[in-house]
């Protein structure tokens, strides 16, 4: 085989765990002489044999043949140390002391008395579609639900998913091969003995020490949006999450998530760049060449260093998913002012603006294009400018030209483009005002909380498996990344069933996972019980998703507000992007806010506040706490009326479980209109 | 060697410190009180032009601010003057009942003058009895107070030469940027770029909330 027209399989390296022979290709000739021969013919035979590349000669392994004739790729040595990195990570827990695991073990769902974990399972057709001389990237697709099923590592550490396993290998094997120059092995390796001098210096030997840098940055949106519409500059954080590794160079994506990201990056200049400070100006600079990265946004971030050598990977990963110690912004000047050069310019909206100075929507920008506001009027389908005037920067301005080319009636659905935005909110606050409807906004957020995912996975590993000292660094990528892809595969699942209920024309898809929901007054179907349906919803969809998470502390929050339309959307914005402290926060606006965990909110539930007596006793609980504001007294009303009401409904509180806060509020949400 | 300060505490019972206008409908509020505003109240109310200050809101009031409906909305509809005609209606909002801490760089005579005068106006809609602000000497801000720390700033500050200078800055670690308005005459000024709260930095212990980094 011509060496220049040899192909690379990072990702499907360890196909043959799903049937056998997979720690040397070559036992199969005892085993399957047939599928061996077979096998031996394709271009994926030699990443197959990623594990010969440093046991070739090894008595233990007398079948292996030498993959060094000819001198062998440096791209099989770089699949065999991506391979290494990528299980190093996913194997410091040992799970063999107590239970061996073919199924991958998900410490969220699993249950280690569960025997179907153990049940072994060949899968030959996939080998036989190799044979068959099938495209084994193709063969990889079409078998993932085998992938995502067999454990990484079943002998030993079965907690992160042969499919993660291959996604992070071909991951870090790209890592290794875009930044060769910075690594420096050479084309051709010649023996066992040059490929492991070759990793050795690669991970550090003594005085050869090359750092890598792991990188997390979170996207945020700068500005307070004010406008529904504004919700555009939301839907544009994936384009820019895509960017983001593409303009850091010698970077690699190792997960993202909606807008958090993970990268893997090499110093630039080894000799400048091997402190963080020195990185993170390096990596502003290239964050401020992005196009679309304006002043609407910033970025926070942590910046570890690391190398590869064993005992010094992931020392400090605690670091990465401890709280943001950097910001990352695009170019802002130091001053905006007026000029008056800018006053004797013969553009009368140009001199409008710059006396405006600071642009209106971003707040970070000089102000250089006025702009007459423009109504959408959705009986006409008319766009008319109003006298009020707004004073942007030239990003903003822009932003607004897309949003109206958005809002123009097309025949084509915007729910792939998140077009609909502004013309479903016009229309409806149309309908609100001109057809004097009843309309209430709801807006639902689900998030992540990474610091406290850490937490809880190393609380569930020490009881499941009485594991008594764990680092966060024990968990590593692998297994957050198979917990990510669940997480996401959650996400999806209840936003689809949400959507269930509610029309195309009645729901906005802003972000995978945040979206809109209108809610008209409907006979004998009150507001308040279809929130407390989208909020069970999430509650069983999630307990059944991560039956083994604590009730009293879930990494995942879920953030619901509340309001009439005709309410400026900022009030939702602000309560959706600085608060959730909670598992469950929702926000009635300017009515009520009740910020619980999962259990407290059973407790809750189990007042029947539809119960017509229990109903009318909360109603004039909440007029004597408007009255009094005063907590005591609410208190003392509980107590004397639980007698008559009946105690199963109230011990919660009695039993100190939950306050009257929490019952007031959660009747204010949920039980009126 | 640190400039020396006076704490005072801060009332209001309607305050509006607001974020420019948006879209000429809605004027929202921040929670907590930059240096550019008290700074330039304080000095309308003395007749000076050299008084710095800066200050936040309690952490308690910020803390339950949406559960006591502690913030709350106003609607007017300015006219035009020419037309006596209602522009578009504006939406305000404004803070009920708040509390928080002022820090004044210590001038001659300023005891005296703010114990005589303990109440100023700052903020918008003043002609509609927003603003009304009271504060009261608490003390004189101790060397422990003043050491630097590494933490969060609780206000939001000028991030030019002199503020920096003043307050015994050294470090940036993380910004957080905005721009606060700076007058250069009684019709001039410009935008300078600031550091909003929530900039990690190190700096005198009085203006942040510890962090570890």
């Amino acid at each position: 085989m011509n060496k220049l027209t040899e192909k690379f399989y990072p990702r499907e390296h360890d196909l043959l765990k799903l049937y056998k022979g997979h720690y040397c290709p070559d036992d199969l000739k005892k085993i399957d002489r047939q599928t061996h021969e077979a096998l031996k013919q394709l271009d994926i035979f030699k990443s197959l044999k990623h594990h010969c590349n440093i046991h070739y000669g090894w008595k233990g392994f007398p079948e292996c043949s030498n993959p060094y004739k000819g001198g062998l790729r440096k791209e099989f040595i770089l699949i065999s140390l991506a391979d290494w990195k990528a299980s190093a990570i996913s194997r410091r827990l040992r799970s063999v002391k107590h239970h061996l695991f073919y199924k991958v073990f998900k410490v969220w769902k699993d249950d280690k008395s569960d025997e179907k974990l153990r049940e072994k399972k060949d899968i030959k057709e996939i080998i036989d579609s190799l044979k068959k001389g099938e495209d084994p990237n193709i063969v990889f697709d079409k078998n993932l639900a085998h992938l995502k099923r067999r454990s990484e590592d079943a002998k030993v550490c079965s907690f992160a998913s042969l499919f993660v396993h291959s996604d992070l290998t071909e991951k870090w094997f790209n890592f290794f091969n875009d930044n060769n120059d910075y690594f420096g092995l050479p084309e051709l390796i010649s023996s066992t003995r040059d490929a492991r001098r070759n990793i050795y210096d690669i991970s550090g030997r003594k005085g050869v020490k090359k750092p890598i840098f792991f990188v997390r940055l979170k996207l945020n949106v700068n500005q307070k949006l004010a406008r529904i519409s504004d919700t555009k500059i939301i839907n544009e954080v994936k384009n820019l999450m895509k960017k983001i590794p593409q303009a850091i160079s010698g970077s690699q994506e190792l997960y993202n998530l909606y807008d958090e990201i993970l990268l893997v990056m090499r110093p630039n200049k080894i000799e400048d760049e091997i402190e963080e400070i020195k990185v993170k100006e390096s990596l502003e600079k290239q964050l401020q060449s992005i196009d679309i990265f304006t002043t609407n946004y910033y970025l926070e971030g942590n910046i570890l260093k690391t190398y590869l050598s064993n005992k010094k990977f992931l020392h400090n990963f605690d670091e990465l998913f401890g709280e943001y110690q950097h910001s990352f912004y695009p170019k802002l000047e130091e001053k905006i002012e007026i000029t008056k050069e800018d006053l004797q310019s013969s553009d009368k909206d140009y001199v409008e603006a710059k006396l405006a100075m600071l642009c209106e929507l971003c707040q970070l920008a000089s102000a250089t294009v006025t702009l007459p506001k423009k109504n959408y009027n959705p009986q006409t389908g008319e766009i008319t400018k109003s006298n009020v005037s707004e004073h942007l920067c030239s990003s903003c301005a822009n932003l607004r030209f897309e949003q109206e080319r958005e809002e123009k009636p097309t025949g084509v659905s915007n729910e792939e483009k998140g077009g609909k935005i502004g013309r479903n909110i016009a229309r409806w606050e149309f309908e609100a005002e001109e057809k004097k409807k009843d309309i209430k906004l709801c807006f639902i957020k689900i998030s992540l909380n990474m610091k406290e995912l850490v937490l809880v996975l190393k609380e569930r590993f020490q009881e499941e498996f009485e594991i008594d000292d764990i680092g966060d660094e024990d968990l590593g990528f692998s297994i957050v990344q198979e917990f990510l892809s669940d997480y996401k595969q959650f996400v999806d699942e209840y936003r689809e069933k949400i959507f269930e209920s509610y029309e195309e024309d009645k729901r906005i898809n802003i972000l995978p996972n945040f979206f809109c929901l209108k809610m008209e007054k409907e006979e004998g179907n009150k507001r308040g019980k279809k929130i407390k349906d989208i909020v069970d919803q999430f509650i069983t969809l999630y307990q059944q998703n991560f039956p083994k998470f604590k009730k009293e502390k879930s990494p995942i929050e879920f953030s619901l507000t509340y309001s009439n339309i005709k309410y400026p959307f900022t009030e939702h914005w602000r309560y959706l992007t600085y608060r959730a402290k909670h598992s469950l926060n929702i926000f009635a606006v300017r009515k009520s806010l009740l910020e619980i965990e999962i259990d407290k909110y059973h407790k809750l539930s189990q007042m029947r506040i539809d119960s017509k007596r229990v109903s009318s006793f909360l109603h004039n609980l909440a007029k004597i706490e408007e009255r009094t504001g005063n907590r005591l007294l609410l208190e003392i009303e509980v107590i004397r009326r639980r007698k008559d009401l009946g105690d199963e409904i109230f011990w919660p509180f009695t039993q100190r479980q939950i306050n009257v806060s929490e019952i007031l509020s959660y009747y204010k949400i949920f039980g009126e209109v | 060697m640190m400039e020396k300060f006076f704490e005072y505490s801060f009332s209001s019972e309607m305050l509006c410190i607001g974020e420019r206008v948006k879209k000429g409908t809605f004027k929202s509020c921040i929670t907590t009180i930059p240096c550019s505003t008290i700074s330039e109240a304080l000095n309308a109310h003395l007749g000076r032009e050299d008084i710095f200050a800066l200050g936040f809101l309690d952490d308690d009031y910020l803390s339950k601010i949406d559960e006591r409906k502690k913030r709350a909305l106003m609607t007017t509809a300015p006219k035009d003057s020419a037309l006596l005609v209602s522009k578009l209606p504006l939406v305000t909002e404004y803070l009920v009942e708040a509390k928080g801490k002022i820090f004044i760089r210590a001038v001659d005579g300023l005891e005296e003058i703010l114990k005589k005068h303990p109440k100023f106006r700052m903020g918008a809609l003043k002609s509609k009895g927003l603003g009304n602000c009271q504060v009261e000497f608490r003390r004189v801000l101790e060397e422990k107070d003043l050491k630097p720390i590494e933490g969060k700033l609780k206000t939001r500050i000028y991030e030019d030469k002199t503020t920096l200078t003043i307050l015994g800055i050294k470090e940036i670690f993380k910004p957080i940027y905005g721009y606060l308005y700076k007058r250069t005459s009684p019709v001039s000024g410009y935008y300078q770029r600031s550091l909003f709260e929530g900039t990690i930095l190190t700096g005198p212990k009085f203006i942040l909330e510890e962090v570890e980094m």
